[in-house]
């Protein structure tokens, strides 16, 4: 066996890492960018229309990675996990520098109607990314 | 509408993740899902201590982030006009590394301090990278 069996339970949050990332540029089955959102994009039929649903999967990301990040924090407020209570925080605050800063990389300033998107997508995507991951810690722990 | 690479979501259990791992072979479908980068499952097979896996490991690593560091470059020379956002991915990248270091280190903290705590922790650091040198490859394929 590859790990040992104590080391087997911390896997399952490495299970979002090793899955190879691929361009889904072909229509095939894929799970929903947030709930919802589907439905949303069915509907729109302007960009703005369709930035609004990227902006409420993006939010939806948001508060469940808010909530899984505190339920970790907690997890770790005993007085020997301080080290970990740090680690995580200093984690947590380079990924929100490191996904704004993308965005702001991958958005237009003079407001380019493609790079919008691009940059909302990819807002939704990372934090979705990024709450899967704490999801997976916190059940693994 | 451009639409970003996204991870594949998978259900497996993580005694079932180690299991794709040993098992999957070359040229199945379920290896080009579940092998961290080429050559891994065979190095994994041929390994026996922990330091032989850790190598397959770091291997796996290295892979990703020479390619991590080509791309980037590539990007950066795609964007060798828009200073401002070649500023912007320049703090992107380095907070990356910041963050993908620190949440490295907190999953060694979830793997209770055993000698698997580095093999764990360079696997992710193995995934994390290639999932980042495919987003900048992605994106520079994708930005005019």
């Amino acid at each position: 066996m590859l790990f040992s069996s104590s080391a087997r339970a911390a896997l399952c949050m490495l299970l979002l890492f090793l899955a190879p990332v691929r361009a889904s540029l072909a229509a095939g089955p894929s799970d929903e960018l947030a709930p919802g959102f589907d439905a949303c994009m069915k509907k729109a039929e302007r960009t703005m229309e369709v930035n609004a649903c990227l902006q409420d999967a993006y939010s939806y990301w948001d508060e469940s990675l808010n909530r899984h990040y505190r339920q970790l924090m907690k997890k770790r407020s005993g007085s020997g996990l301080a080290e970990g209570r740090q680690d995580l925080q200093k984690a947590q605050r380079a990924w929100l520098a490191y996904r704004d800063s993308m965005a702001v990389c991958l958005s237009r300033t003079e407001g380019g109607t493609i790079d919008v998107l691009r940059s909302t997508e990819f807002l939704a995507r990372e934090t979705r990314r990024q709450d899967r991951l704490l999801a997976r810690m916190l059940n693994s722990e | 509408m451009p639409s970003f690479p996204s991870p594949k979501a998978s259900a497996l259990p993580g005694a079932a993740l180690a299991l794709v791992l040993t098992l999957a072979g070359p040229g199945s479908a379920a290896a080009d899902e579940a092998e961290i980068a080429p050559g891994y499952n065979a190095c994994m097979a041929a390994s026996f201590t922990d330091d032989e896996k850790y190598a397959c490991i770091d291997e796996a690593y290295e892979y990703w982030d020479f390619r991590l560091n080509k791309n980037y470059r590539a990007l950066m020379s795609v964007l060798s006009k828009r200073p401002d956002k070649k500023k912007a991915l320049q703090k992107a990248e380095r907070s990356w590394i910041v963050f993908k270091e620190n949440m490295a280190a907190v999953v060694a903290d979830l793997s209770g301090r055993t000698m698997d705590e580095r093999m764990l922790s360079r696997l992710y650091l193995a995934a994390a990278t290639r999932d980042q040198a495919n987003l900048l490859a992605f994106l520079r394929d994708s930005i005019d």
